[in-house]
């Protein structure tokens, strides 16, 4: 018997009741593989037989086995001569190979169901599947794991069903899945297992220490972050403990003063310390210093615009070709619930149910994304929901419970709403299910369909915005977890799905109640975060561990985004020059609606029209980007800005030494160590004994040292 | 024929006839590199990885991004309906028995030096999947993107020392709905730098590489020289203090800050994109059109020692009107200046240039996109996408010539024979190259990645 073969070893007994083409044949397709996407399951199907994807269709399914090609597909007198056995046994050519055992066990009992009429009997419906493992928490590699999965059905029953349950590893070469179930660990770490069995997707961790310690014991009790702070332990940072200890892992101390300060300042405010705060924040004795600073940095303006831009990000106010009064009626909008901490469901709300003209009613704007109901579904699940909903347009989700009628049903809600300057809600307006070619009913993702008389908007934003939605709290509270920490409890943060559990479940699970709990407030959640330990450790990596940010042993480096960037050159330079030829703003960050065109910040890898992101950041490994900033306008005009801060410096200052630890202040938010002060006086000293800070040559050394430091990987992280 | 379609993922490891090239594995440690590249302990053992089986140096990757017809460039069916068969004629090339569309007349004359496949497929239909399929020999997943052939083939030769970076975009590498980096997992140093500007505008220059005004030699070495001091400190700082990573030995600026000072120090790179220093003719040659221009410069940069380009040919994601777009560029025009002639002037000069300076042997030319067009001509006079079958095309590299692989049926709809996947024919490429398929990298998070997928087995046609 060829080795590749699929050996499918099911119980069966003579005896047993007739085959229940759901709940066994369905199955035994689905383990061989034979509905997958690259198979008969893709949506143009596979050599003219056309199954649904993964069997979410059963009904379809038996009309194409049993009824279409003239009912060729099975051969009531002959059953063992039914196509349907022949393909994948490769008796008849299958382009597909082989695909079943002519000897194993979902041969015989596909053969039994022909032999049995090849009828669709429905005698029972899977009422609850169990997917588990003996030891989920290995203790090294080589170790086994039996898996099992089980089956109660309506009738009663209960099966073992890991035969025909579809195992995947998401990284196969971290462990090896046998047919019989057991799994061996081949690399530590936490691994993730899949299984799929009928309309069920499951999956299953598994955790191996990284180290070889015995797991519990092996994390330093490193001190205090912040000696001056009386912080206790948060939750969160028990729920990042607890996960570190079973990895046995090491966690970092607490940053440094100058670190930390420049962290918060960056992350709240998207903008550098003043030296003056982070001299104060180093000289603070107070035992709240740290909350002291939060607060301050959240009542600024600069947090205001900041946390608007990432609002705006996630809103696409940079996808449509509005006027521009109404982008700025937009963002100014945008910025107003920033400033007033006010409710994100209530934000969602006011935004889904805004009608009327873009220029009056500005949130109305939220609808001038696009024109296309799919494209707004899409959207909205993508942003208020972390959810990816597109896999839903031609098949159920694959890796999820979402439907076809959940997309469809999404953007038929979305298909009433008439866009353009007015937004208008209408009693027309449809969407074509593809699966049925009829206008698809309104419906509820995950919920009921619509009836007539109901409006969509209302029902959908009331749902989507209750306290117990299983997704609107979750996905906002990742997004602003790795806005501050610099990556989400689920990656990526807009694929919140069964499949893709969180790295901290339990985390993730208390701070979205927790969220929840104080009205969807962001500034609530930011100061949670922002207050742990875990936020404030040092990001220098620790001796002898592997480096794995999901886990937080060490703060995760963020690079600047564009904007953050260009607005720290400015404020380094102490320059005042605009960002963009349409408008006067020198602050990038506050760039109205984000319409604005600024060459600068386009070559330095701005989120661009149209898309959804959040992760655009400078990249100092990108060299056109590194040819700019050494060769082109961006920082040399800064720096020779006659009224700047390096040049106003030269013409003032005196002392070398001092010129130094300014810019040093300036960038890095701390003071040059001894070794670096004497390396730059050598600099200064060597051009031209005789210098005066005005002439051409100390200017010209002294504009390469802020250029240095500009460029710099220590300036261009957040780290 | 070999069981190829129907796998699902679980079953990869039971299949027989795999791309193992070589039965050597070898693991690449990528450990320190994730970030800005500081230190890169293993990597000049990367080098030795690339074997001496593979004619191939260079490759140079004409990419007809939006996902070109078949039906109207490699892989006409004069016999079909008229809806299938479309507007353009079939014409005889220099291999009898075989024949290309009429708007490839001069790559008609160089059939001898080409090889077509006729019967790739993927299942693939949206422009950044299939672009990620073809271009990476994997099918995206959610978890992990994956860097390109030339990505991978540049990463084997290990951190460049030349002046030039090793792997170059021309006009810039916007793919298949831009979403597609280039460089996945590996770090951007290796991915394409794109040149940024249209070669066949008059006024076309990369920029920034022109020393500005306000800076002196002087000037750039001595912020070379601060650059590295910082540098220095900063890897003093961030790095463990392991063994495994030598801190001291390695480069400490930032690979890409380092060639911007070389680049911008260097007569040489500014020349090798200076289109003017060739002869009218020569230009002329290529085509006006940014796809002949950017051929120029491409051949221009491989004499030069660049290994890899990518000239991006946009626009033939050709939903409608696809007459005037493929062949006659604007309405009306009585030379065709579209998609496909211009195509043909500037792939054709480039054959023959290379042939010329004997390089052509040593240097793989890939012609394809995502996926092909739809059978039946769509009501907009146009084709949508469609991935079941389509063709690609490949010259140069040491590939035997003057051959047609596989075939799609009557109406271009399925392969009818010897079915390609997008991960056999990348893993050819490594092949070509020299490259052992089957060795790994790894991702930041430890994860071995084979350079190409289980599934994926070598088309030995091409392999001569």
């Amino acid at each position: 018997m060829p080795t590749w073969c699929v050996i499918l070893m099911l119980a069966i007994d003579v005896d047993s009741p007739r085959v229940d083409f759901d709940t066994q044949v369905m199955p035994v397709l689905t383990k061989a593989g034979c509905n997958s996407g690259s198979c008969h399951g893709a949506a143009a199907g596979r050599g003219e037989f056309y199954l649904s994807l993964y069997g979410s269709r059963p009904e379809q399914d038996f009309d194409q086995i049993t009824r279409s090609l003239e009912g060729r597909r099975v051969n009531h007198r002959r059953p063992e001569l039914s196509l349907l056995l022949q393909k994948p046994t490769e008796q008849q050519s299958h382009e597909g190979g082989t695909r079943l055992d002519i000897d194993g066990a979902g041969h015989a009992l596909i053969r039994r169901w022909i032999a049995e009429g090849a009828t669709r009997i429905q005698r029972r419906t899977l009422h609850h599947f169990k997917f588990s493992a003996d030891h989920p928490r290995p203790a090294a590699v080589g170790a086994l794991v039996h898996l099992t999965a089980r089956a109660a059905f309506s009738d009663g029953t209960t099966e073992d069903v890991l035969p025909v349950t579809v195992l995947t590893a998401d990284d196969p070469s971290a462990v090896r899945i046998d047919p019989d179930g057991t799994v061996t660990v081949l690399r530590p770490g936490r691994h993730l297992i899949t299984a799929r069995y009928l309309d069920q997707v499951t999956p299953l961790e598994l955790l191996v220490p990284l180290t070889g310690a015995d797991p519990g014991t092996t994390f330093s009790d490193s001190t205090s972050i912040d000696a001056n702070d009386t912080v206790t332990t948060s939750p969160i940072d028990r729920f990042i403990n607890s996960r570190l200890s079973l990895l046995g892992l090491k966690r970092a101390a607490g940053a440094a003063d100058a670190t930390l300060v420049r962290r918060l300042s960056l992350d709240l405010t998207g903008r550098l310390p003043t030296v003056e705060v982070a001299e104060h924040f180093a000289a603070d004795q107070s035992a709240d210093r740290r909350q002291q600073l939060i607060e301050r940095l959240m009542a600024s303006e600069a947090f205001v615009d900041y946390w608007t831009l990432h609002l705006a990000q996630l809103l696409r106010v940079n996808g449509f070709k509005a006027d521009h009064e109404a982008v700025a009626g937009y963002y100014n909008w945008l910025r107003q619930a920033v400033a007033d901490d006010r409710p994100l469901t209530l934000v969602a709300r006011d935004l889904l149910l805004a009608t009327g003209s873009v220029t009056q009613n500005p949130p109305a704007s939220f609808y001038a994304v696009t024109a296309d109901p799919r494209v707004q579904a899409e959207f909205v699940s993508q942003a208020f929901l972390g959810v990816r909903l597109q896999c839903a347009n031609c098949h159920d989700h694959p890796l999820d419970f979402w439907t076809q009628d959940d997309y469809h049903g999404l953007a038929a809600i979305f298909a009433r709403v008439k866009t353009g300057p007015v937004i208008q809600v209408s009693r027309s307006g449809q969407v074509i299910h593809p699966a049925t070619g009829e206008p698809a009913v309104p419906k509820i993702p995950g919920a009921g369909f619509l009836t007539d008389s109901e409006d969509g908007l209302p029902v959908l934003a009331e749902w989507m915005t209750a306290k117990t939605n299983p997704y609107f709290g979750r996905a906002a509270v990742n997004r602003i977890w790795k806005q501050l920490m610099g990556r989400g409890l689920v990656e990526p943060v807009d694929d919140l799905r069964i499949t893709n559990p969180a790295t901290h479940p339990e985390l993730l699970d208390w701070l979205t109640a927790e969220f929840a709990d104080h009205d969807f407030r962001p500034k609530h959640l930011i100061r949670l975060i922002c207050l742990s330990d875990a936020y404030a450790r040092s990001s220098m990596r620790l001796p002898g561990q592997p480096h794995l940010p999901a886990w937080y042993a060490t703060a995760i480096s963020k690079p600047l985004s564009a904007e953050v960037y260009l607005d720290a050159v400015s404020d380094v330079t102490g320059t005042r020059q605009s960002v963009s030829p349409q408008t006067r703003s020198v602050r990038a960050v506050s760039l109205a609606g984000l319409t604005a065109k600024s060459a600068a910040l386009d070559l330095l890898g701005r989120c661009t029209v149209g898309e959804a992101c959040a992760d655009a950041a400078v990249t100092g490994d990108d060299l056109s980007v590194q040819l700019h900033l050494l060769n082109g306008a961006l920082l040399n005009q800064r720096l020779a800005d006659p009224a700047g801060a390096l040049m106003q410096s030269l013409q003032q200052g005196s002392d070398v030494a001092d010129l130094i630890t300014l810019f040093y202040k300036k960038a890095y938010s701390r003071p040059p160590a001894a070794e670096e002060l004497t390396f730059w006086k050598a600099q200064f000293r060597d051009t031209d004994q005789a210098a005066t800070f005005q002439s051409v040559a100390f200017q010209s050394v002294a504009q390469d040292f802020v250029w240095s430091l500009l460029s710099s990987e220590e300036f261009m992280e957040n780290r | 024929m070999e069981t190829r379609f129907c796998m699902t993922h679980h079953f990869h490891q039971l299949r027989p006839g795999r791309c193992d090239g070589m039965s050597r594995r070898s693991v690449l440690q990528l450990g320190q590199l994730a970030g800005l590249g500081i230190g890169l302990p293993q990597l000049s053992s990367a080098s030795s990885v690339a074997s001496q089986s593979g004619k191939a140096r260079n490759c140079i990757l004409i990419w007809l991004d939006g996902g070109p017809s078949h039906l109207e460039t490699f892989d006409l069916k004069p016999e079909a309906p008229a809806e299938v068969c479309g507007p353009l004629d079939a014409i005889a090339t220099s291999v009898p028995g075989v024949f290309l569309s009429e708007c490839l007349p001069l790559l008609s004359q160089r059939m001898n030096d080409m090889a077509v496949i006729r019967s790739m497929t993927s299942p693939l239909g949206e422009h950044n999947l299939g672009t990620h399929y073809l271009l990476t020999g994997y099918r995206p997943t959610p978890v992990l993107e994956y860097p390109s052939f030339q990505t991978v083939a540049n990463f084997q030769l290990g951190r460049s020392e030349s002046v030039l970076p090793r792997n170059v975009a021309i006009p810039e590498y916007r793919v298949g709905g831009a979403r597609y980096s280039g460089h996945g997992f590996l770090p951007n140093e290796f991915g394409p730098f794109s040149v940024g500007g249209d070669p066949a505008r008059p006024d076309f220059r990369v920029q920034d590489l022109t020393l500005s005004e306000k800076l002196t030699l002087d000037r750039v070495s001595r912020r070379q020289k601060f650059a590295e001091q910082l540098a220095r400190w900063n890897a003093n700082v961030t790095d463990s203090p392991v063994a495994d990573s030598p801190a001291a030995s390695a480069p400490a600026v930032n690979p890409m800050l380092q060639r911007a000072f070389q680049m911008l120090t260097s007569a040489e790179a500014r020349s090798a994109f200076q289109l003017d220093e060739e002869s009218p003719g020569t230009r002329r040659r290529y085509g006006t059109r940014t796809v002949g221009q950017s051929c120029l410069l491409a051949r221009r940069l491989i004499e030069r020692g660049v290994r890899f380009v990518t000239v991006n040919q946009r626009g033939w994601d050709t939903h409608e009107d696809l007459y005037t777009r493929l062949k006659e560029g604007y309405t009306g025009a009585k030379v065709g200046v579209g998609l496909i002639p211009s195509l043909d002037l500037a792939v054709s000069a480039l054959m023959d240039d290379l042939k010329q300076t004997g390089l052509l042997n040593e240097t793989l030319i890939v012609i394809m996109g995502e996926f092909g067009r739809t059978p039946k001509i769509n009501t907009r006079g146009g084709r949508d996408h469609w991935p079941r079958v389509f063709s690609v095309a490949l010259a140069g590299g040491g590939i035997p010539g003057g051959q047609v692989i596989g075939a799609s049926d009557a109406v271009g709809e399925s392969p009818a024979d010897r079915p390609v996947t997008p991960a056999d024919l990348v893993c050819t490429i490594y092949s070509l190259l020299g490259i052992d398929p089957s060795s790994e990298l790894q991702t930041d998070t430890g994860r071995p990645v084979r350079l190409s997928a289980d599934d994926a087995a070598p088309i030995r046609e091409l392999l001569g």
